[in-house]
């Protein structure tokens, strides 16, 4: 607290009729200005207005204001807007504080409106109090380096880094095989085109060629330390360790075809995968006259409930090429859901159909039955067990997650959901990214997904990618969590429960904020059993004398 | 890394055009982003809750859109449409016809005033007609800009000189039927079209009764219906006596799968039809629902776990079948008459409501559109993409992502709205 | 609001209710319909209220916004009618119409106490049963002679609405009303937005004229009007007591012993134990509204459906359907036996003559109307 008067001006905002058709805030006005520390107070019809902004900055003049309040909607509309307002009339932006009486007051009780009113009068009194301890605070930056790593060398990877690449900026690609190209290499033809898989290979030699790639082909990542825009990454090919900065981390590690190893008599002979069957077409040495393929092996199961969205794709692709080399061949597709979303999709099940290749739904509880040349299975649609010849069996298995992905994911300390796949930020808005700034996610490392699917994504990542990187500087808000290193004893838990890893230890053991990375979600500060930490411009002072406030009255 | 400083224009405003435009603007791009309603938002924002969270859309897209207008490196022109380009990829004229708002957007404060006071009654488009609104209005509750418009066709003093009570009432004078339309040049290095979709009207399909039987209504609709600030306030109604239903059917596959009437798959229908069966469930736990599918393509993180969940702990029954028909009794409760795919028996069902899942398609002005780029349209009207570059028209400079490419979800519209930014990021940082 | 030069340019060319005043109420010929104030009072301007008889007045004067709509939706400002002949494909003398019909409703109780054959209370009622309506704005007495408008929400109050309306009232000016207040009766309480509810309404010509015109404009109240049923209108009457006891004595009746009044060919009273009493219209010259003289619609051109007693045998009532919504409604009834028609009533050649009935009085109109207007000229 600094030793100068505290001079708070209140302004209530009328918000059109959302506010003031329920609260009466010529009322609240004047009831501002009874509090103490209050030299100012004004209502207006719409704070957030050109006008209402001009009189904000009148009154920080006129009154020397050193502590602004708006009472009127939620800080998730106009915080911004108002901390800017601050800012410009020379107020440091922590001095603002934000009363909510709309959300919280005028919307809820709009049934009662002299209750309502009492209600913000007991806001703002809360408000006034909090705002004495308010403390200013500085926004950092931190530098950002313009180099991105990728981990991963498939058709993901691959489209991430010559997008940065071509952008400008420096890009370090790491795959652990020996050549890059991922499943593509395994593949034959691709859907729906029916292009050979080699042609998406093309962009390989694009990759190797760019001035601003450096591929690391045998290599794996053994050591990520630092946090958004100052990351020391080590890795190792073979004996050999290196070491690189980068400013922006994107898995693109993509995933397996599950080995259905017990499931359906699997031998990798007669009873193959959909990947097996690729290799055999790629080599011409296809002689079965008699296929049947079985959907939704191994997924969509207990234990593994989810769809791989791509594998009806696939065996209508296969199937389609099988009977155009041999249009004798009978095959016939089990399947529980045909997936053939999308425009394209759905005319390549029904050339499919046309083509001559069997369905035949079954259902989960009764499932079909791999014998020595047939394959039985019930028809529900007459009630009977048939059996359909079969000297091929083809399982289409999902894409599951690599099993050295959850190493991955401690290394770079982001989430994994149940089935192993990394977790991004919000499913819907931000599907690339993830809570802990600075790393990104694109591809099957993500979730099953198609070429195209995950070219856009690819792609995505390199744009979220790039809003980092195309800064010299990040600006960290100032609200962060604080380690008073006196009292903190190393126990550690704050750095267990921290959701976006900002917190790390010390030489001496202790726990350090990184305030880059901190959001200010107030969970270690709430943990920390010696009150070690606090969690600036959300102080205890503040909220206690809220409590206090409140608790006596009026 | 230097770039040329040149703009990027982004033809859409709903989701999509949002996330590309504010990716482009993180990175450091000036935006313009056009939209041809009152408000950016789109579709989305008259959802109510989307899958497979659940959450509120207008919420989680209401951030986004107070960002969009208050990014220093964003302008938004809405009212706006593109009616002429020149040039090439990195180099296009751009020619935007702005119409007139006949409200000037820096003077209105949106007291509401004018529209309280507005004589005319016009259906709502926003509420899908289910509501009026003024011919003086704001698009929605939430848009952004939060500024009103007049609706010219409808005005009675833009169609035959009486009236202007809205001037009489504005506080603060904003109101000027003097606006023109008015045409003006951009010139930018690339485009990016997220024009998004219109729903399948389902009138012709005469034997469903969409028109004709009261209780039977679009999935939109029921949107609006179930959304708290929609016209029945969230509660859900039956169209015919304003009942509550107990017993709804959904149909799938309506304007797709069809070869008479669309062929493709609209992708979303699946997820989107159990979470409107799940909204109305926790409307009313009486609630018991059926879903009338073909299949059920739920392939997507954490997809499967909520169709699960739907049947579990929703009421909620999946069939697969095909639709011959739905009649109506005499208390206007519709009857279905299905063929149950399972077992091959023809059945009937009387339900309450009748919800028809309707495909997306593109929306009716992208002809109109494409025309002006040069960009080609796929057989359903799409914007066509080139293969293995799925964000890439066939117009060198100018990329599509979202719906207005085909049909698809959010995430994979947010996705591919990032993706569309990238590459037209790395169109002006090459040349 | 300061007034900007704008505003007071506009408001000088606009025509409102001060010309209102000028052109229809000073020359006697505003039919009291209730239109104008419906719609002030329904958008909450609150400038002008309807007297009891006469022409609407100013409440206050101030509150007027010049906004020129109560002059565009009056009857008798002809400013809307191209739009209205074009939309509703008028042709003179009776409008355009797609088929004539005499019925019946089946319902005993509608017939027991209809003025002709209950076909509009009939129809009402199928609209109230399936759901097509929440309420209707019909008339019921206060008096024998006075009536009221109200909104009709279920059968029995439909029941009370039947029955002849010749006096002066105002339908349309109900309708304003009733958007704007809550609804005060338990039935209506449900009825939480105004916008989703749709209504009937059955009016005389004049009244039918200005709904129309507003939902040419799309303004409110009548957003909520779905269906106009429209009466046949030859004249209205104003029964004053001086006036009554003149004919009583001339025709040697008394008013409390008629039962029920009709108008078909002439001016029937329906009396208690005795014969009814048919009296010419020219012996009403003295009842008429002077207002009426003015009006050229007799056969109600704008309606769904028009209905009258003329044309049709005793207990019968005539309907002509006009639009295709009119059509369908009425066809719907008929399927599901709310109205019957009877063949020999139907017949090509008995349509004929009740289409010539009613072009016959609708002649008559216009031609008294053009005499109105005529001395009207002539007394400026």
């Amino acid at each position: 607290m600094s030793n100068e008067e505290v001079r708070i001006g209140v302004f209530v905002c009328h918000c059109g009729t959302n506010i003031g058709g329920v609260i009466d805030c010529p009322a609240l006005t004047e009831y501002a200005r009874t509090l103490l520390h209050v030299v100012f107070a004004q209502d207006n019809l719409y704070t957030c207005s050109e006008a209402g902004l001009a009189q904000i900055k009148k009154g920080i003049e006129e009154y020397k204001l050193n502590r602004v309040i708006v009472a009127s909607c939620s800080p998730r509309t106009h915080e911004p807007l108002f901390r800017a307002t601050c800012q410009e009339a020379g107020v440091n932006p922590y001095y603002f504080h934000f009363v909510n009486i709309r959300d919280q007051c005028s919307w809820v009780h709009m049934n009662e409106p002299e209750k309502a009113t009492e209600k913000a009068k007991d806001l703002i009194r809360m408000g006034v109090a909090r705002a004495y301890y308010l403390q200013a605070l500085e926004k950092n930056q931190v530098d950002i380096d313009p180099r991105a790593l990728v981990i991963g060398g498939g058709i993901a990877g691959m489209t991430v880094a010559l997008n940065l690449a071509n952008r400008g900026f420096p890009v370090k690609l790491i795959e652990r095989k020996d050549k890059l190209g991922g499943l593509l290499n395994d593949l034959n033809k691709v859907f729906p085109s029916l292009d050979d898989a080699t042609k998406l290979l093309e962009i390989k030699d694009q990759v190797l060629e760019h001035r601003n790639i450096t591929v690391f082909t045998s290599t794996v990542i053994k050591d990520v330390e630092g946090y958004v825009g100052n990351y020391n990454i080590t890795i190792t090919k073979g004996d050999e360790e290196e070491q690189f900065k980068v400013g922006a981390i994107i898995i693109a590690t993509g995933a397996e075809v599950l080995e259905p190893k017990g499931l359906y008599g699997y031998d990798g002979q007669k009873v193959i995968t959909q990947l097996q069957l690729e290799k055999i077409l790629k080599e011409k040495s296809l002689n079965a006259k008699n296929i049947v393929m079985i959907q939704c092996v191994g997924a969509r199961i207990d234990g593994r409930p989810y769809c791989s969205g791509i594998c009806c794709m696939v065996a209508l692709k296969n199937a389609q090429l099988i009977k155009e080399l041999n249009p004798d061949t009978q095959i016939t597709i089990l399947y529980r859901d045909i997936l053939t979303p999308g425009t394209e999709y759905e005319k390549f099940y029904r050339d499919t159909r046309a083509k001559g290749i069997l369905f035949l739904k079954y259902s989960p509880d009764r499932p079909p039955f791999v014998e020595e040349d047939h394959v039985r299975v019930l028809n529900q649609f007459i009630q009977e067990e048939v059996q359909i010849p079969a000297d091929l069996v083809v399982l289409s298995t999902p894409l599951i997650a690599y099993e050295d992905s959850k190493n991955l994911a401690q290394l770079l300390k982001v989430p994994r959901e149940a089935n192993g796949f990394f977790l991004e930020a919000h499913v819907k808005l931000r599907p690339v990214d993830f809570a802990t700034d600075g790393v990104f996610i694109c591809g099957c490392a993500h979730w099953p997904k198609d070429i195209n699917d995950t070219i856009s994504q690819a792609l995505g990542a390199a744009s979220r990618a790039s809003t980092i990187l195309a800064h010299r500087t990040l600006e960290v808000e100032g609200a962060v969590a604080r380690v008073n290193e006196e009292l903190c004893v190393g126990c550690g838990i704050c750095m267990k429960l921290c959701p976006y890893d900002a917190i790390a230890r010390t030489e001496e053991g202790l726990a350090h904020v990184r305030e880059v990375v901190c959001k200010g979600c107030g969970l270690c500060g709430a943990s920390c059993p010696e009150q070690a930490i606090t969690i600036l411009h959300f102080t205890n002072d503040q909220i206690l004398a809220q409590i206090k406030v409140l608790m006596e009255g009026k | 890394m230097e770039f040329n400083g040149k703009e990027v224009l982004v033809i859409g405003g709903g989701i999509a055009g949002i996330q590309a435009s504010l990716d482009l603007a993180e990175m450091g791009f000036k935006v313009h982003l056009i939209e041809k309603d009152p408000c950016i938002g789109g579709r989305m924002a008259q959802l109510d809750k989307t899958f497979p969270t659940n959450d509120c859309a207008i919420c989680i897209l209401a951030p986004k859109l107070a960002d969009c207008a208050r990014h220093p490196n964003i302008k938004i022109h809405t009212l706006s449409e593109v009616v002429k380009l020149e040039g090439e990829v990195g180099n296009f004229n751009v020619t935007i016809l702005k119409h007139a708002r006949y409200v000037k957007e820096d003077a209105c404060i949106n007291c509401g005033e004018c529209t309280a006071k507005c004589p005319t009654k016009v259906p709502d488009v926003f509420n899908t007609g289910l509501q009026f609104r003024k011919a003086i209005y704001l698009y929605y509750l939430q848009g952004v800009p939060s500024v009103m418009a007049i609706d010219k066709e409808h005005c009675i003093y833009l169609t035959r000189g009486k009236c202007q009570i809205c001037m009489k009432t504005c506080p603060r004078d904003a109101i000027d039927f003097d606006m023109q339309d008015e045409e003006f040049n951009l010139n930018v290095g690339a485009i990016i079209v997220a024009t998004g979709f219109d729903p399948y009207d389902p009138t012709p399909l005469t034997r469903l009764g969409y028109g004709r039987i009261r209780n039977v209504v679009t999935s939109l609709e029921f949107e609006r219906l179930i959304c708290a600030s929609g016209p029945t306030k969230g509660h859900l109604e039956r169209p015919s006596d304003k009942h509550p239903p107990k017993r709804i059917a959904f149909l799938q596959c309506i304007g797709s799968r069809d070869i008479n009437n669309n062929p493709f798959c609209s992708s979303v229908c699946c997820m989107y039809t159990t979470k409107e069966a799940m909204l109305a469930h926790e409307h009313d736990p009486q609630v018991e629902s059926y879903i009338f599918y073909i299949d059920l393509r739920a392939a997507g993180k954490g997809f499967q776990e909520y169709i699960k969940r739907g049947s579990k702990e929703y009421n909620i029954t999946y069939i697969k079948s095909v639709v011959a028909e739905i009649e109506e009794d005499e208390d206007g409760n519709p009857i279905i008459l299905y063929e149950d795919m399972e077992i091959g028996e023809l059945k009937m069902m009387t339900v309450d409501l009748v919800v028809l899942a309707t495909s997306l398609l593109p929306r009716k002005e992208v002809n109109k559109l494409a025309k002006v780029l040069g960009t080609e349209l796929d057989e359903f009207n799409f914007i066509k993409t080139t293969p293995f570059a799925p964000l890439n028209t066939t117009k060198p400079g100018i990329l599509a992502c979202g719906c207005a490419r085909g049909p698809m979800d959010i995430p994979n519209s947010v996705a591919e709205a990032s993706g569309a930014a990238a590459k037209a990021a790395e169109i002006l940082q090459r040349w | 609001m300061a007034k900007t030069s704008k505003i007071e340019e506009n408001e000088e060319n606009t025509k409102s209710f001060e010309d209102l005043i000028h052109e229809v109420h000073e020359l006697g010929i505003c039919g009291q319909c209730a239109g104008c104030v419906s719609f002030c009072s329904a958008d909450q301007i609150g400038a002008i209220q309807m007297t009891k008889d006469g022409p609407p007045t100013y409440i206050n004067k101030d509150n007027c916004l010049h906004c020129g709509i109560c002059y565009l939706i009056c009857p008798q400002t002809k400013a809307l009618d191209p739009d209205l002949h074009e939309k509703y494909k008028y042709k003179p003398p009776i409008g355009n119409w797609r088929f004539i019909s005499s019925a019946q409703a089946t319902d005993h109780e509608i017939r027991a106490v209809a003025t002709d054959g209950g076909v509009v209370t009939a129809l009402l009622l199928y609209l109230l049963e399936n759901n097509l309506i929440d309420g209707a704005i019909v008339t019921r007495h206060i008096d024998p002679f006075t009536r009221e408008a109200f909104l009709a929400t279920t059968k029995e109050d439909l029941i009370a609405a039947a029955g002849s309306k010749f006096d002066s009232q105002a339908s349309t000016e109900h309708l304003g009303k009733y958007t704007t207040f809550v609804p005060v009766t338990s039935s209506l309480k449900r009825f939480i937005d105004a916008d989703r509810i749709n209504l009937a309404v059955v009016g005389v010509p004049c009244q039918i004229n200005s709904i129309r015109k507003m939902q040419e404009l799309k303004i409110v109240p009548s957003h909520v009007v779905k269906y106009v049923f429209g009466l046949f209108c030859y004249e209205n009457f104003i029964f004053t007591e001086e006036k009554r006891k003149e004919m009583e004595k001339k025709f040697n009746f008394s008013f409390k012993d008629v039962i029920k009044m009709n108008i078909k060919d002439d001016v029937i009273f329906y009396l208690q134990n005795t014969e009814p009493l048919h009296i010419p219209f020219a012996e009403f010259e003295e009842f008429v509204r002077p207002a009426c003289t003015a009006c050229n619609d007799f056969s109600n051109v704008y309606s769904d459906i028009s209905f009258g007693g003329l044309g049709s045998k005793d207990r019968f009532t005539t309907a002509i359907i006009r639009t295709p919504l009119g059509g369908e409604i009425y066809n719907k009834a008929l399927a599901k036996g709310y109205i019957v028609e009877f063949r020999e009533d139907n017949t090509p050649v008995m349509r004929s003559k009740m289409i010539a009935k009613v072009i016959g009085f609708a002649k008559e109109k216009i031609k008294r109307s053009e005499k109105t207007f005529a001395k009207l000229k002539r007394n400026k």
